[in-house]
């Protein structure tokens, strides 16, 4: 787990483009969404996942705004922006081509 | 809501200034805490269980609120609702200049031959110099964001563009009050023969000020 979490730390930001290239979304939905497709083996901190969305938001590659809950507590929505599709877009090319390589640097070692 | 998740929120952001931004954080921390312990709680988990899982979920926020400090050091460099005032402050003193030789003018038909709107004219420029000037010291200056070089470049080159921009209005409404001068004595007196020294006059002054400009620049590095 620890050692998967270091690796997954650099995809913090490509993981929540991803979920937000399918609708808007909020900071618990993104986290339930993250543990679901990984069968609960991987979770953010919430910390993490603030200081991912303050990133992106600087980079203007995400937006959010409160949305209007009629009970408990108000939500805050995020909505990726193009220029966020186009960094995920870059990101996946990159890091198909890190795989490939380090999937070749690896077999050949073993 | 959990009123102990509430109080250990609470005691996280105790040491973090009360900003709109640092507030929304709060808000939002909160909120997702709160759906996730109902969650955990309808899942079938003990209160107390919910309650450190929720907490154990957190993580370090220290991080995040200097990340949230370091975006209030660099927006405040921009102070909204400055911009108007000094708009006004520059059109009013703009205003001051082109009436001011309408002074002599209207003073000298009122009443033929007299001088009194002479030290009126001088007085209108006066406080239309001043407005600039002053418009000019309280322009925001650029604050470092740390103690890189890149900001420290930035926060030179804020400074000699201020001092460059002071200069530059400083030297414009010298040659403007020596034009009107040039004009108003040389019409009144008809000195038209010798009035053109007034321009020698402005170069020279011209230069005594930037040589000022460099002397109290240089002093201050």
């Amino acid at each position: 787990m620890s050692i998967t979490s270091d690796l997954l730390r650099g995809h913090t930001d490509t993981i929540i483009l991803a979920h937000l290239r399918r609708k808007d979304s909020y900071g618990y939905e993104i986290n339930r969404a993250i543990q679901e497709t990984t069968k609960n083996r991987y979770e953010l901190k919430e910390a993490t996942l603030y200081s991912a969305f303050r990133r992106l938001e600087e980079a203007q590659w995400i937006t959010s705004y409160w949305g209007d809950e009629t009970t408990g507590a108000r939500r805050r929505y995020y909505s990726i922006t193009p220029l966020g599709r186009a960094a995920y877009d870059r990101n996946i090319t990159d890091w198909q081509e890190t795989k490939t390589i380090i999937d070749k640097l690896l077999e050949e070692e073993l | 809501m959990n009123e102990r998740i509430q109080s250990h929120v609470d005691a996280i952001f105790s040491d973090a200034p009360d900003t709109l931004k640092v507030r929304d954080l709060k808000e939002e921390l909160l909120s997702n805490l709160s759906l996730k312990y109902e969650d955990l709680i309808a899942g079938g988990m003990s209160q107390e269980d919910a309650y450190r899982q929720v907490v154990a979920s957190i993580g370090d926020v220290s991080e995040l609120l200097l990340q949230i400090q370091n975006e209030r050091a660099y927006n405040s460099r921009i102070p909204d609702g400055n911009s108007h005032r000094r708009a006004v402050l520059v059109a009013i003193s703009v205003g001051l200049f082109i009436l001011s030789p309408m002074c002599v003018v209207f003073f000298d038909a009122l009443i033929p031959g007299s001088t009194i709107g002479v030290p009126l004219m001088f007085v209108l420029i006066a406080i239309g110099v001043g407005l600039q000037v002053y418009n000019q010291m309280t322009k925001p200056r650029y604050i470092k964001r740390d103690e890189t070089v890149v900001e420290e470049f930035k926060q030179w080159k804020s400074e000699t563009t201020r001092e460059t921009t002071i200069r530059r209005s400083v030297s414009s409404i010298l040659w403007l009050v020596i034009v009107i001068v040039y004009l108003l004595y040389s019409f009144f007196l008809g000195a038209w023969a010798y009035s053109w020294i007034l321009f020698l006059i402005g170069a020279l002054l011209e230069a005594i000020l930037r040589l000022c400009f460099q002397i109290f620049g240089g002093k201050k590095k």
